[in-house]
């Protein structure tokens, strides 16, 4: 198993390469890389020898130049970079001028949060769905379940969240729930329950956006597993020795039926922080997606790739700890 | 009761097996009888296809949509950007049977030409993710060994950058100098074209990921049958045993999954565009008339034929697509019967 998790680990590192070397292209590409940032919006008035101080020092700390003002070739600018970042030295934010790793420390637990909790909801709604619409194949809640999620997520966020907050969240018609941000202004003096409530009455619109596009692909695949694990021998063999429908269904079937659910987790989340970016423009929560969307309209070098290599690290991650407790949940396989 | 709901599901299963539903218990025998000369996979998928309602719903919609869209393109393309500042945000009525817009732009024309650019985008990409895709996925199971890890690191490299990101970053390093170099040669609209270009080759470059990994699953585990083996057994060399004995084992998968990129294509357009980083203005998307109506959204006057049309073509349209190819893959992917 050690081997195993130290060899998976291994083979991350070229994964990781790739991923910075691709990162590095494209973002040299990009013109203007030392105008970016506030300092340079419109409006801010500055002497032109400020300004191109200014350049200049950004240059030098993207490792565009060198101390002695020298231009740094291009391979030479990719390892420097590779090698602060593998010295956990994300950089600065041009935008915000602040550590990129601050930055990000702020933002990340925020959107993790929202993130799992509707994870989280479209596994309680999707399990029993598939599990009932396996059981009751052909039926008409088999059919219309899977017609109705399925539609669910034919809807585009854009249309749904936008009608969810021009109806549900607009004193003209219905002011059920807040319109913006995940907290109320009056925080510091709620108990933990209240600050809970609180924080539980922001999120709904926006994790209810995350959700309901969830579901389609999730009940289809309990469905299939179920019904593939209903054929084996072992359901008949079960049954045989006498046991309860219901008995055969939770404890034979359908703890078979989880275990291709463990494989599917793992594209899941990757997938739910980028549709986040839409979702925090609608809803104006500062989470990673909405840094990640302004770091790219001020050109915030450090920002974006520091931002792309997490998500990217994530998904690796996500990845081997799902194939590990693939290992751990289903026996017959084993990676020795 | 459960009992027979046990034994009604088995039922329905050997039906589904002869590919009809409709049979019963008692002429499973004749239905055997009538099936036997005609039980090619293909006319068996096409029957089981066929049994599912709403996918054939969702197809002839589709169709019909793509033909209104795609015939009247003469017509919109000349019309989609004229103002007439005299009749500005007009409700539908006789003249304009979609209303108009804030530039008392013809909306009927520009939800004509966008969904004619939508499903243009989306075809293009599921045609990257065959031509690509299916392409990569094929060397990579058949070859295995260094080539298989080479090609899937690629392919994880990719995947791992989320889509949204990919696009996002494309664009920041690429618009400036394709605009240059459009214009150089001497297009209309260089910038519209440029960053077309780059939409494409953005949600291009994500579409055919998940077409690779399951095409090279499918060939490795098609590599170590029987018949490969007897033919490899034959002398038949590797492009022969590809071109013949895997590849018409793959088309079944390579259809479904590039059905379903098609509407995964439009809906990450629409996204884009509602970030502003879509198709550009003028030129309408359904993605981006939505953006654009949605954002209209204005509690003193909703201008509803703003928001209505564009998403209803955009719900609609992607809800068609989804069914067909959920059908699709119902009716011919082995793994999801």
């Amino acid at each position: 198993m050690f081997k195993y998790i130290l060899r998976r680990l291994l083979l991350m590192i070229p994964t990781l390469l790739g991923m910075t070397f691709l990162l590095f292209a494209v973002v040299r590409f990009a013109p203007g890389l030392t105008t970016a940032g506030g300092q340079f919006a419109a409006g801010v008035m500055k002497s032109r020898q400020a300004q191109r101080r200014q350049e200049q020092f950004i240059a030098r700390r993207l490792h565009l130049v060198g101390k002695n003002g020298r231009p740094i070739a291009l391979p030479m600018q990719y390892l420097l970079w590779l090698r602060s970042t593998c010295e956990g030295h994300f950089g600065t934010s041009l935008e915000y001028n602040e550590p990129v790793l601050k930055l990000i420390a702020q933002r990340l637990p925020v959107t993790l949060t929202y993130n799992l909790i509707s994870l989280l909801l479209v596994y309680i709604i999707a399990i029993p769905g598939g599990m009932l619409a396996a059981v009751k194949r052909g039926g008409w809640f088999d059919r219309g379940f899977g017609i109705f999620t399925l539609a669910l997520y034919s809807l585009p966020v854009i249309l749904v969240g936008s009608l969810l907050l021009g109806f549900l969240a607009n004193p003209q018609y219905l002011k059920w729930f807040p319109s913006a941000g995940l907290h109320a202004t009056n925080t510091q003096n709620m108990t933990y329950f209240q600050y809970l409530g609180d924080y539980l009455y922001h999120i709904t619109l926006p994790v209810a956006c995350l959700t309901y596009g969830g579901f389609a692909y999730l009940v289809k695949q309990v469905r299939g597993s179920m019904l593939e694990n209903m054929r084996q021998d072992f359901v008949r063999t079960a049954r045989a020795k006498g046991l309860k429908d219901s008995t055969v269904l939770i404890r034979h079937v359908f703890r078979n039926s989880l275990l291709p659910l463990i494989t599917i987790s793992a594209g899941i989340l990757p997938g739910l922080l980028g549709g986040s970016v839409v979702v925090e423009q609608i809803f104006s929560i500062k989470g990673m997606g909405a840094l990640a969307y302004s770091a790219t309209y001020s050109r915030d070098l450090p920002v974006i790739q520091t931002i792309a290599l997490i998500g990217g690290v994530i998904t690796l991650l996500s990845y081997l700890i799902t194939d590990l407790c693939y290992t751990i949940a289903d026996p017959r396989v084993s990676y020795d | 009761m459960k009992r027979l709901t046990w034994a009604k599901s088995r039922r329905h299963e050997l039906a589904h097996e002869l590919g009809t539903s409709l049979v019963t218990a008692l002429d499973v025998n004749t239905a055997a009888r009538r099936l036997v000369p005609t039980a090619s996979p293909v006319r068996l998928a096409m029957r089981r296809f066929l049994a599912n309602r709403p996918a054939v719903l969702g197809l002839i919609g589709i169709l019909i949509i793509a033909g209104l869209c795609y015939t009247t393109l003469p017509w919109t393309l000349t019309r989609y950007n004229r103002q007439r500042l005299s009749a500005v945000l007009q409700p539908p009525g006789t003249r304009h049977w979609m209303g108009t817009d804030r530039l008392g732009r013809d909306l009927l024309a520009r939800f004509l030409l966008g969904g004619a650019i939508s499903l243009t985008i989306g075809l293009i990409s599921a045609g990257i993710a065959v031509g690509i895709g299916a392409l990569v996925g094929m060397i990579a199971g058949y070859a295995g060994g260094r080539t298989d890890a080479l090609l899937m690191r690629m392919v994880d490299v990719l995947y791992g950058l989320p889509t949204i990101f990919l696009v996002i970053l494309l664009r920041v390093a690429l618009l400036d100098r394709l605009t240059a170099a459009i214009g150089a040669l001497g297009f209309a609209r260089p910038q519209t074209v440029a960053g077309l270009l780059i939409l494409l080759v953005g949600i291009g470059s994500v579409s055919w990921l998940t077409m690779a990994r399951v095409v090279r699953s499918q060939v490795m585990s098609l590599r170590d049958q029987p018949f490969v083996e007897a033919a490899r057994a034959l002398g038949l060399g590797p492009m022969r045993i590809i071109s013949r004995h895997i590849t018409p084992n793959l088309i079944g998968t390579v259809v479904v999954y590039a059905t379903l990129t098609v509407p995964g294509a439009i809906l990450t357009e629409s996204f884009l565009s509602f970030l502003g980083l879509g198709v550009q203005p003028p030129l309408p998307t359904w993605g981006n008339l939505a953006a654009a109506g949605v954002l209209a959204i204005n509690p003193i006057h909703i201008q509803w034929w703003l928001i209505f049309w564009p998403c209803a073509g955009l719900t609609i349209g992607l809800l068609c697509l989804n069914f067909v190819g959920d059908g699709l893959r119902d009716a011919l992917d082995p793994r999801s019967r």
